[in-house]
């Protein structure tokens, strides 16, 4: 009985990975849009990640 | 539609749930499983084939298996064997594996107790690998006596005697 139960959970387990994966891979086109309407998406990956990075240390730190 | 982190971290939070109670509901059927072990193992203890090294005691399993292969009605023989000797009609002599043992607890009879239950989760496993048809307890203990009574197997100062 309990292998039963085993399998299920790990189709459910299985199942949330997947829907995890799907948000995340579409918050990264989100931002990405943000950064276009942003007007920073023509900036060099370098430069775009100083200016992330600087954004994050203004930020995440008070949120 | 916006996916907001929030939604993320609930997802996350959820995949981290459904692993917790997966988690717990390998170690309960682990638990369940050794619990299982223990107890065919008594058995093994109970009718004094616990001395037997692993291997000739598996070999012996296999035997009793093939014969049921041969005579699937030797199961009745032994549900009736085993069942005697649980209603007492029978009687094993008592093995005592904790003889000798101090009746207070030291580090030592913990010890030796500790050895003696993995021992019979070793026996237990042994009995669950050799995929026996026996569906009771009974039948199982049955088998046990008829593997050290009429069988080719017989304890000799705590050494395995194969007869030819």
């Amino acid at each position: 009985m309990n292998i039963t139960k085993e399998q299920k959970l790990k189709e459910r387990i299985e199942k949330a990975k997947q829907q995890l994966s799907t948000l995340q891979q579409k918050r990264k086109l989100e931002i990405g849009e943000l950064a276009y309407q942003c007007g920073i998406a023509d900036l060099a990956d370098d430069k775009l990640l100083e200016v992330f990075t600087h954004l994050a240390s203004q930020h995440v730190n008070h949120s | 539609m916006l996916i907001t982190p929030e939604a993320i971290k609930k997802q996350s939070q959820q995949l981290a749930k459904l692993e917790r109670q997966l988690a717990r509901l390998k170690t309960k059927r682990r638990n369940e499983e050794t619990r299982h072990k223990i107890l065919l193992g008594s058995l093994v203890v109970k009718v004094k084939l616990h001395q037997l090294p692993l291997d000739d005691f598996y070999n012996g399993l296999l035997e009793i298996k093939k014969k049921l292969e041969n005579e699937p009605e030797l199961i009745n023989l032994y549900q009736y064997k085993g069942e005697s000797i649980f209603m007492g009609y029978q009687s094993l002599q008592k093995v005592n594996i904790e003889e000798g043992i101090s009746p207070i607890p030291t580090l030592d009879s913990l010890k030796y107790l500790r050895q003696q239950t993995r021992r019979k989760i070793q026996f237990g496993g042994l009995i669950i690998k050799a995929n026996l048809p026996l569906t009771t307890k009974a039948q199982v203990l049955g088998a046990l006596i008829s593997l050290r009574e009429g069988g080719r197997m017989k304890i000799n100062g705590g050494q395995s005697v194969i007869d030819n």
